[in-house]
C-alpha cells in the first residue's frame, strides 16, 4: 500500500509537471498581452518597464525555469490585474466558500440521488419509477442559470425563507447548493439506477434469492454495494468541478468563491493567475482521484490496490 | 406417497412479454422421490431451467406467472400457494440451487465464508463462530484445501473449478432436502466438469438428499441420475430410469438426442446426426406434438392432436402417436442405448 501511495505520488509530480508546462506555452501562445487593449498607447520606456517588472522582458526559458522554481516553492506569482495581490492568497479568499458550496451540494447531490435512483430501480417500470426518472430529466435539462435565479427569486425573495443571496453563515448555503446540486443529483439518480438494474440481473442476485435472503438483504448487501462502483468513477471528477468554483452560482448566489476569479484572469490575460489556478485545480483533481481509487479497492476487493506489495 | 420428496402437477409456466404469452412450460409433470437423482434433458429453452427454476420460485413475477397446476413439496407444502415471505424459508434452507455459470454466480465484492454463512445465519440463526466453523467443514466436504485461507478469498481469487464447490457449498450449507442443479457443468471446462460430477454423485451418497440435475449433457445423465425426463417444447416428452431410456427409447425426439452424441466406440463408423429443425416458437405452439414438424414419421394425427403419455413401465412412458396400438411399426434409428451406460 505504501508502496503504491510513494508510486501514484511520483506519478502526480510528473503529471502536474506536465500541466504546468502545457499551461505555461499555452498562456504565452495566448493573443493580447497582460496591460490590456490600451497597451499600445502606454509608452514604450513605461511598457519596457513594466515588462522587466513582471519578468516578461527575459527570453522564454529563463521564464519558465523561474516560474517552475517559484512554484516548487509555493509561490504561483502575482497577479497581473490585482498588481499587489499574490495568486495564493486571491486562492486562499475564494477557495473556502467554493469548497464549502461544493461539499454542500456534492452530499446533498448523494444523499439525494442515490436513495433516488435505488428506488426508482426498486420500482422499475412502476409509476414511482417514472416520477423518480422524470425528476432526474428535469435536473439534467434545467440549467443551474435558470433553477438559480427561480430560487434565489421565489424562495429568497418572495418566501423570504431563505437568505436570496451573499455568504455569511450555514443558511446562506442551502439554496446556492441546491441549484448548484439538482444536475449533479439527476445525474447520479439516473447512473445508480440503470446500475442497480443491471445487477439485480446478475446471477449473484439470483443465488442470494435461492439462499432464502430476504429482499432488504439482498438490496442492502448484494446489489447497492456492487451497482455503486460506477457512481464512484464520475463521483470524484464531479467533486473536484464543484468545490473549486462555479461562476454562474456563485454569481447568481454573489458567494465569493474561486469561480469568478477564474474567468476575469481569462479575460485580462492575467497569466499568473491563469496558470496558479489551473495548478491548483489540477492538484485538487488528483488528490481527489487518488482518493476515489482508493475507496473503490475498498469497495471492490477486484482491484484492490498494491496487492503485491504488501 | 411418504417416500415422494417433490411431486409436480401438471405445471404450465408462461411469461408475459410485450409481444404476448409465451409458454414455456405447458403441462409438466414428475415425481421426485428422496434420495433419488432425477436428470432433466432437453435442448436449449425446452423449459427446463424454468421448471427448475419455477420449483424454488425464482423466476421473476411478474413477467413469469404460474398458469396452474401444483407443485408439492416434503409431503404437503404447496409451493405454489406460498407467499413471498413462506418461500424465503424454504428457499436455502430445505432446497439449495447450483447454477450454471460460477464465475457470475458469487457475488464479487464478498468473501467466500461471508457467502456461505449468510443462507446459515438467517435459517439456522446460529452464531457467527458456529457459521464458520460450519463453513469450513463445508469447504473440506466439497474438496477445498485449506479452508481456513479461502474463507477469507474473494471469488474472484478463485478458479472457476473452486467457485462451483463453493457453490455447492452455499447450497448444501442447510442440509437441503432437495438439491436443483441447472446444468452445473455447462461452464466449465471438461476435466473439471468431471471432478464436479464426481464431487455431486459423492455427495448425494452421503447427504441424502434428493437430487434434480438439469443438463444437456446425456453423458452426465448416465453418470448420475436414476430417472431421466426428457423436455421438449415446455412438455415432457418422455420419461423412465435412465436405462429405460437409453436402451429403449420410444419417443422419436430422444432417439434424435441420442444419435446427436459422439461415440469414442464407434470411431469413424457412426456420423453425428443432428435434428434437423428449430424447436416451435412458444409464443404460439401448434396444436398438435411439438415434435411433429421436426419428426422424420409424424403422421396426420401428431398435427392434429397432442399425443397424451403411453405407459410402458411403471417409471416409463413416452408421449408419441408411434405407441399406439393403431400407428405403424418403426424400425428404431438408433441402436439400444445411444451411448455406453455407466
Amino acid at each position: 500500500m505504501l508502496k503504491y501511495t510513494l508510486r501514484r505520488f511520483v506519478y502526480m509530480l510528473i503529471t502536474l509537471w506536465l500541466i504546468i508546462s502545457f499551461t505555461f506555452v499555452l498562456m504565452k501562445n495566448l493573443p493580447g498581452d497582460p496591460f490590456g487593449e490600451m497597451s499600445n498607447k502606454i509608452p514604450k520606456d513605461v511598457k519596457a518597464v513594466l515588462m522587466r517588472e513582471y519578468g516578461l522582458d527575459k527570453p522564454l526559458w529563463q521564464q519558465y525555469t523561474h516560474y517552475i522554481g517559484n512554484v516548487v516553492q509555493g509561490d504561483l506569482g502575482v497577479s497581473f490585474q490585482f498588481p499587489n495581490r499574490k495568486v495564493t492568497s486571491v486562492i486562499k479568499q475564494g477557495f473556502p466558500a467554493s469548497l464549502e458550496l461544493g461539499i454542500f451540494s456534492t452530499c446533498l447531490a448523494v444523499l439525494i440521488g442515490l436513495p433516488l435512483g435505488i428506488f426508482a430501480s426498486l420500482k422499475h417500470g412502476k409509476w414511482q419509477d417514472y416520477t423518480a426518472m422524470f425528476i432526474a430529466v428535469l435536473g439534467v435539462s434545467i440549467p443551474s442559470f435558470v433553477l438559480g435565479p427561480i430560487l434565489s427569486y421565489y424562495v429568497g425573495v418572495k418566501l423570504g425563507w431563505l437568505p436570496a443571496g451573499l455568504w455569511k453563515g450555514p443558511q446562506y448555503m442551502i439554496l446556492p447548493g441546491f441549484a448548484l446540486s439538482f444536475g449533479t443529483l439527476a445525474i447520479l439518480a439516473r447512473l445508480m439506477r440503470t446500475s442497480m438494474l443491471d445487477v439485480l440481473n446478475q446471477d449473484y442476485i439470483k443465488t442470494a434469492r435461492a439462499k432464502g435472503l430476504n429482499k432488504l438483504s439482498i438490496v442492502w448487501k448484494h446489489t447497492i454495494r456492487n451497482a455503486i462502483l460506477p457512481v464512484i468513477t464520475i463521483l470524484g471528477p464531479i467533486f473536484v468541478n464543484t468545490i473549486t468554483g462555479t461562476l454562474v452560482v456563485e454569481k447568481i448566489f454573489s458567494v465569493p468563491g474561486l469561480g469568478d476569479q477564474f474567468v476575469s484572469s481569462v479575460y485580462s490575460n492575467d497569466y499568473t493567475m491563469i496558470s496558479g489556478l489551473t495548478i491548483f485545480y489540477a492538484v485538487v483533481l488528483m488528490i481527489v482521484i487518488f482518493f476515489t481509487d482508493i475507496i473503490y479497492g475498498l469497495v471492490d476487493p477486484r482491484i484492490r490496490l498494491g496487492k503485491g506489495s504488501r | 406417497m411418504s417416500d415422494t420428496i417433490l411431486s409436480v402437477k401438471d405445471l404450465k409456466v408462461s411469461f408475459d412479454t410485450y409481444a404476448g404469452e409465451v409458454q414455456a412450460v405447458r403441462g409438466v409433470s414428475f415425481d421426485l422421490k428422496k434420495g433419488e437423482v432425477l436428470a432433466i434433458v432437453g435442448e436449449s429453452g425446452c423449459g427446463k431451467s424454468v421448471t427448475a427454476q419455477t420449483i424454488m420460485r425464482l423466476t421473476p413475477t411478474p413477467p413469469s406467472r404460474i398458469k396452474s397446476g401444483s407443485i408439492l413439496f416434503d409431503g404437503d407444502i404447496e409451493i405454489t400457494k406460498l407467499s413471498d415471505r413462506q418461500m424465503e424459508h424454504i428457499r436455502g434452507s430445505e432446497m439449495g440451487m447450483i447454477f450454471q455459470d460460477p464465475m457470475t454466480s458469487l457475488n464479487p465484492t464478498m468473501t467466500v465464508g461471508k457467502q456461505i454463512t449468510e443462507g446459515l445465519r438467517k435459517h439456522q440463526r446460529i452464531t457467527g463462530d458456529a457459521a464458520n466453523k460450519r463453513a469450513l467443514e463445508l469447504l473440506n466436504l466439497v474438496g477445498i484445501s485449506n479452508p481456513e485461507s479461502r474463507i477469507l478469498q474473494y471469488p474472484h481469487e478463485l478458479s472457476g473449478g473452486m467457485r462451483q464447490r463453493v457453490m455447492i457449498a452455499i447450497s448444501l450449507a442447510c442440509n437441503p432436502k432437495l438439491l436443483i442443479a441447472d446444468e452445473p457443468t455447462t461452464a466449465l471446462d471438461v476435466t473439471i466438469q468431471a471432478q464436479i460430477i464426481d464431487l455431486m454423485k459423492k455427495l448425494s451418497e452421503q447427504t441424502q438428499a434428493s437430487i434434480i440435475i438439469i443438463t444437456h449433457d446425456l453423458g452426465v445423465v448416465a453418470e448420475m441420475a436414476q430417472r431421466v425426463i426428457v423436455m421438449y417444447a415446455g412438455k415432457v416428452v418422455e420419461q423412465g430410469t435412465v436405462d429405460e431410456v437409453f436402451y429403449n427409447p420410444q419417443h422419436p425426439y430422444t432417439w434424435g438426442l441420442l444419435r446427436s452424441i459422439p461415440r469414442l466406440d464407434e470411431m469413424g463408423g457412426g456420423d453425428l446426426v443432428p435434428i434437423p429443425g428449430t424447436p416451435p416458437d412458444l409464443f404460439a405452439p401448434p396444436k398438435g406434438c411439438a415434435f411433429a414438424a421436426r419428426c422424420p414419421y409424424a403422421m396426420q394425427v401428431c398435427l392434429e392432436e397432442d399425443p397424451d403419455h403411453t405407459k410402458l413401465t411403471a417409471d416409463h412412458s413416452a408421449a408419441c402417436w408411434l405407441l399406439h396400438p393403431d400407428a405403424p411399426k418403426v424400425e428404431r434409428p438408433v441402436e439400444a442405448g445411444g451411448r455406453k451406460h455407466g
